[in-house]
């Protein structure tokens, strides 16, 4: 077996125990038996081991991380959704409801990721920089912070909407909730203004502009005015639960569309790359 | 007449303070920001949407003008081709710039009043977790020594109050920055040959990009282009690129390596490299009686070590021109050459020409091929906004990290003693994020014995 398929096998091996994850946190959540959270837990830490193992091999033998295909991109922000998710899970067991959203999303971006051309392509020379190391990692920490808040917001949804069960009265009431939301859009937040930031100083390293109004670059601006919004209108208006948690859909709706969806359509210098 | 003139003054100063403080109090209206940031989003939306003059190839410009009648009234009317320099987008970027203005300037007066501000029991009788409770007095035996009122005050996070006025100063840093680059900001580039040197001067650059109050682009001192590096991966794909450039100053001659990512400082301006490096043939076209005709032919890359241009002499003689470059970027040997008598239909030469051959065409012309040194794209900015625009970027990340990660929480437990038992209030006010913090105040109720 080569490499490559190696990898694809690690990949299709950790899909199959994100199922498992899921279906294990469904059993708890929707059969109400919170003591067996733990198994999905379980499942998708197993899930996490070939992922990273695909993910390390791939690395070492190519020299560079994966921000290049939109094999490598897919997955590799697939694993941060999962590791973040587990990582709060751990924090704050109650909110494993939120699993029912976020390992769906990761096994669809590892879908998309496997079934895309895998071939490995050599570093363009204006990668080599260490902002654009910085520029990556703080874009998948934004993605998996957006993608809890919108596990809290589907979540705040359904609570909203009547929901009942062992796990859900777990969690803290809407307001407790919309302030967990929000907290999750503030460090998304943060870490995209980072990412905007590095792809700045990254560019001015490059280019000799630090902003060029470059259509990728202008949807990021859009996607963190939105997010600026929603934080400013739900002080402003006095939003209330379902307003924040249609908010956050949307905005996270937007994220989507900007890191995974226009670079492959739009002709852009970012477009070049995620190919 | 001078009471009235004073008189007059007055009024007027009345009637402009007034003024000012109707337009900061709509600056401020929570509905102006919003109308602000909503108007900033739509507008990256349609520019990102739509191809813009600068970025988009000409193709996409002329399908945008040609894209119906109501569309093309639009972008005409609204500069929807250029968007990021329309009056329009100026007027609302102005507009953000004056409420962002006042907002910074309100924020860290309020910051100053509150870091300064001694907490006391008062400011949390109204807070949203508070809770009062009778229980057993505790300390039945120091009775007599204690004072009327026992008072534990605590407040953390205080740093969390600098967090937006921090970040909203950022972006007003930035937006001023931007304004700096708009009016002072110049970009320029040049294609050098290696050993060609670039005059101090403004018209020696091929392009330049000088924004609306700025000097074209010019170095103090020549450049002088000494080699160009070109590294290959295996697959042909570039590397990586490296130009040694030399510096003629005063104290003599500086050299300096300029690559791909790695800019350098000159005199007049920061020098940068991109992609964009090939060999160039020095070619010599000579016809019977005429003045030799002596040209620096750019090849270009076909994305490969393999490099190539076609062109015309006379209007009828087409000229192919191919080299390839190895792995680890030495000069080509020699360069393939075509040329075709477009007329006849014949092949007047074809093979390869080292540095220093001239073949014979026929009728008194000769093609003669001088040298084939590397040509490369250097780049060039100036501009003013870059350490503000940085100083920017780091407050408002300060600012925001601190906003979300850095919360002031005031608590305050009363304990007044009331014969052998004692009266307990135990309160909580969190400046963010209030929710989560019921579970602490929940904690500090039962340490002091009460149920919530």
């Amino acid at each position: 077996m080569d490499s490559l398929a190696l990898e694809i096998s690690l990949h299709w091996v950790a899909v199959a125990l994100y199922i498992a994850g899921t279906v294990l946190f469904a059993y708890a959540t929707l059969f109400e038996h919170p003591d067996k959270v733990r198994w999905g837990v379980w499942a998708a830490l197993a899930g996490l081991v070939p992922h990273s193992a695909a993910l390390l091999m791939r690395w070492i033998l190519l020299g560079h991380g994966p921000y290049l295909l939109k094999y490598e991109v897919l997955s590799s922000d697939a694993w941060v959704a999962v590791a973040m998710l587990l990582l709060f899970v751990w924090r704050r067991p109650n909110w494993a409801p939120m699993a029912l959203v976020v390992l769906p999303v990761s096994i669809l971006l590892m879908g998309f990721a496997v079934f895309s051309d895998p071939a490995a392509k050599a570093l363009p020379p204006s990668f080599r920089s260490v902002w654009l190391v910085f520029h990556v990692t703080f874009n998948k920490l934004a993605m998996g912070a957006f993608i809890l808040s919108f596990a809290a917001a589907v979540t705040l949804l359904r609570k909203l909407n009547g929901a009942t069960g062992r796990l859900l009265d777990r969690l803290p009431g809407p307001d407790g909730m919309e302030a967990y939301t929000v907290r999750l859009v503030g460090f998304g937040f943060v870490f995209w203004s980072t990412t905007i930031l590095a792809g700045a100083i990254w560019a001015n390293q490059s280019w000799g502009r630090y902003w060029g109004w470059d259509p990728i670059e202008v949807w990021s601006l859009v996607t963190w005015l939105c997010y600026g919004l929603l934080l400013h209108s739900r002080l402003f208006f006095h939003f209330t639960p379902r307003a924040t948690a249609w908010s956050t859909t949307g905005c996270f709706a937007m994220s989507i569309l900007t890191v995974l969806v226009l670079p492959f359509l739009i002709p852009s210098v970012h477009s070049t790359y995620f190919q | 007449m001078r009471v009235l003139a004073k008189h007059q003054s007055v009024s007027d100063r009345f009637s402009l303070g007034a003024t000012l403080r109707a337009v900061k109090r709509l600056l401020l209206r929570r509905s102006v920001i919003t109308f602000e940031i909503v108007g900033l989003t739509l507008a990256g939306i349609v520019g990102a949407s739509l191809p813009q003059l600068g970025i988009a190839s000409g193709e996409d410009m002329v399908r945008l003008y040609q894209s119906g009648p109501v569309l093309s009234a639009l972008v005409e009317l609204l500069s929807l081709d250029d968007v990021f320099q329309s009056p329009w987008f100026l007027g609302l970027t102005l507009l953000t710039a004056a409420s962002l203005t006042i907002v910074v300037v309100e924020q860290f007066r309020r910051l100053g009043r509150a870091w300064s501000q001694p907490l006391t029991s008062a400011d949390l009788h109204d807070a949203p977790y508070r809770i009062e409770f009778e229980r057993v007095r505790r300390d039945c035996a120091a009775a007599a020594d204690q004072p009327a009122e026992h008072v534990e005050m605590r407040s953390t996070g205080r740093l969390g109050l600098a967090g937006s006025p921090l970040f909203h100063a950022g972006l007003l840093l930035i937006m001023a920055a931007g304004a700096l680059r708009a009016l002072f900001g110049v970009n320029a580039m040049v294609d050098l040959l290696e050993g060609e040197t670039l005059p101090p001067v403004a018209e020696a650059w091929g392009a330049q990009w000088p924004a609306a109050a700025a000097n074209p682009l010019r170095l103090d001192v020549p450049l002088t282009l000494e080699s160009v590096t070109v590294k290959r991966y295996a697959s042909g794909a570039l590397r990586d690129v490296r130009a040694v450039l030399s510096l003629d100053t005063e104290d003599g001659a500086v050299r300096k390596t300029v690559a791909i990512n790695h800019e350098v400082q000159a005199p007049g301006g920061r020098l940068f490299l991109g992609a964009d490096v090939g060999p160039t043939a020095l070619i010599e076209w000579q016809q019977s009686g005429a003045e030799p005709l002596r040209e620096a032919v750019m090849l270009r890359s076909l994305g490969t070590g393999t490099y190539q241009k076609a062109f015309y002499l006379e209007g009828y003689i087409k000229v192919f021109l191919r080299a390839d470059v190895d792995l680890d970027g030495n000069h080509p040997d020699f360069l393939d050459v075509r040329i075709v008598d477009n007329e006849r239909r014949a092949l007047l030469f074809g093979g390869p020409l080292r540095a220093g051959d001239s073949v014979s065409l026929g009728d008194g012309r000769t093609f003669t091929l001088h040298g084939l040194p590397f040509w490369t794209r250097l780049r060039a900015s100036r501009d003013p906004s870059l350490w503000p625009a940085y100083l920017g970027f780091a407050l408002a990340l300060l600012g925001i990290a601190i906003l979300y990660t850095v919360v002031k929480v005031d608590t305050c437990v009363v304990i007044t003693p009331e014969g052998d038992r004692e009266r307990v209030f135990v309160a909580l006010r969190a400046q963010r994020f209030a929710p989560m913090y019921r579970e602490r105040f929940e904690r500090m109720v039962r340490a002091q014995g009460g149920t919530v």
